[in-house]
């Protein structure tokens, strides 16, 4: 009988580490002596009886665990600059909005020819027709342009007229040309 | 079919790559699935390193906060189980290096009274209990993670290299030297209550 192997190569055997030569030698050696056999055997039921006696985590413990860390995850931080812009946003909106109902969008028309300039127009006062409409009314809820008129007189610049929803808001156009039309 | 870590098939870790890919999206369900599906190994390896209950579940915990923390830097195509192991045997030698010299032995599984056992047998498994977690106390840490590792984890010699970040020539070494040091203690105990 050859002699016998060190405790560790049996534990080592035992727990199938050992490979190639030095596994067949503990083999041979094993066929032969019942003593190392035995010992064998106890490494295994001692692997057996450990995994046998060590009962996992139970289920209050796992929800513990998550609970805690789910807890301690770091929660995003609101973003400053999101808040700000978003402020800011809404309140140019909100300007926009106040700005444009009491001044509807004025709409310019694009002058037939190219001579047409602007030019200072006498005072709506000075224009009877104008003047009648002085007199503020109450806001309507369209906006926009109603209609257009020319407005032409001998010894006057012609005017174009342009009423809008708001009888607050009227649009004067004048060319510098009195004879075009 | 070939098994990858912790006998999970390619199936389940598609869905764990996808799973990381929601987490570092921000889904936090996505994360705390991860945390569900990994939760028992982490905790059980924790358990049987540090051989305390309540230091066990702050090490486990502190895994998954890493784990939040560095999901970003996380290849998803790594294997999660590996970094898991390592990053729980990693915690754990901080805390047993902190820790005092005399481990409390607090491990008290509750799964053990509530399996429908009769009040004898619920005794006997108590006992068989308490005389594994002294054998695997009476390791050093280096051995204990071997041994936890190899033989109640049931990774290869090769992966228990790559966990520990040692060459298997250490670890068969600490295999032996643990094994032989499990079975003296056991079999002493065992003849001892007999």
């Amino acid at each position: 009988m050859s002699r016998h192997p060190e405790e560790q190569s049996l534990a080592l055997y035992a727990g199938e580490d050992l490979h190639g030569p030095e596994r067949r030698a503990i083999e041979q050696h094993l066929l032969a002596c019942a003593q190392c056999r035995e010992s064998v055997v106890e490494f295994r039921d001692v692997r057996s009886y450990v995994l046998a006696s060590l009962a996992g985590p139970c289920g209050k413990d796992l929800k513990a665990v998550r609970q805690g860390v789910m807890e301690r995850l770091p929660i995003r931080q609101p973003r400053r600059f999101f808040w700000i812009a978003a402020a800011t946003s809404f309140t140019c909106l909100l300007l926009i909005f106040v700005a444009s109902g009491r001044h509807p969008a004025k709409q310019v028309m694009k002058p037939i020819a190219s001579s047409h300039k602007l030019s200072v127009v006498p005072a709506p006062s000075a224009i009877p027709a104008i003047a009648q409409n002085r007199a503020p009314k109450r806001r309507p809820r369209r906006t926009g342009l109603l209609n257009v008129e020319l407005i032409a007189q001998a010894d006057r610049t012609p005017v174009i007229r342009m009423n809008t929803y708001d009888p607050n808001v009227v649009i004067l156009w004048a060319s510098s040309e009195r004879n075009e039309q | 079919m070939t098994a990858t870590w912790m006998g999970a098939l390619p199936m389940e870790q598609s869905l764990l790559r996808q799973l990381i890919a929601f987490a570092k999206a921000g889904n936090a369900e996505a994360f705390e699935r991860i945390i569900v599906l990994n939760e028992r190994m982490v905790l059980r390896v924790a358990q049987r390193l540090l051989l305390n209950a309540e230091d066990a579940q702050d090490a486990a915990q502190e895994v998954f906060l890493r784990l939040h923390r560095n999901l970003k830097r996380f290849d998803e195509c790594k294997d999660l189980g590996a970094w898991l192991y390592r990053m729980t045997v990693n915690i754990c030698r901080d805390r047993l290096r902190r820790s005092k010299p005399h481990m409390q032995l607090d491990l008290v599984a509750d799964s053990l009274t509530a399996s429908g056992r009769n009040p004898e047998e619920t005794v006997e498994a108590a006992q068989q209990y308490s005389l594994v977690l002294a054998a695997l106390a009476g390791l050093t840490p280096r051995e204990r993670e071997a041994i936890v590792l190899r033989d109640l984890e049931g990774n290869s010699t090769e992966e228990v290299a790559a966990i520990l970040g040692s060459s298997e020539t250490t670890v068969r070494s600490q295999l032996s030297t643990g094994r032989a040091k499990m079975r003296t203690a056991l079999l002493a105990q065992t003849r001892k209550s007999k």
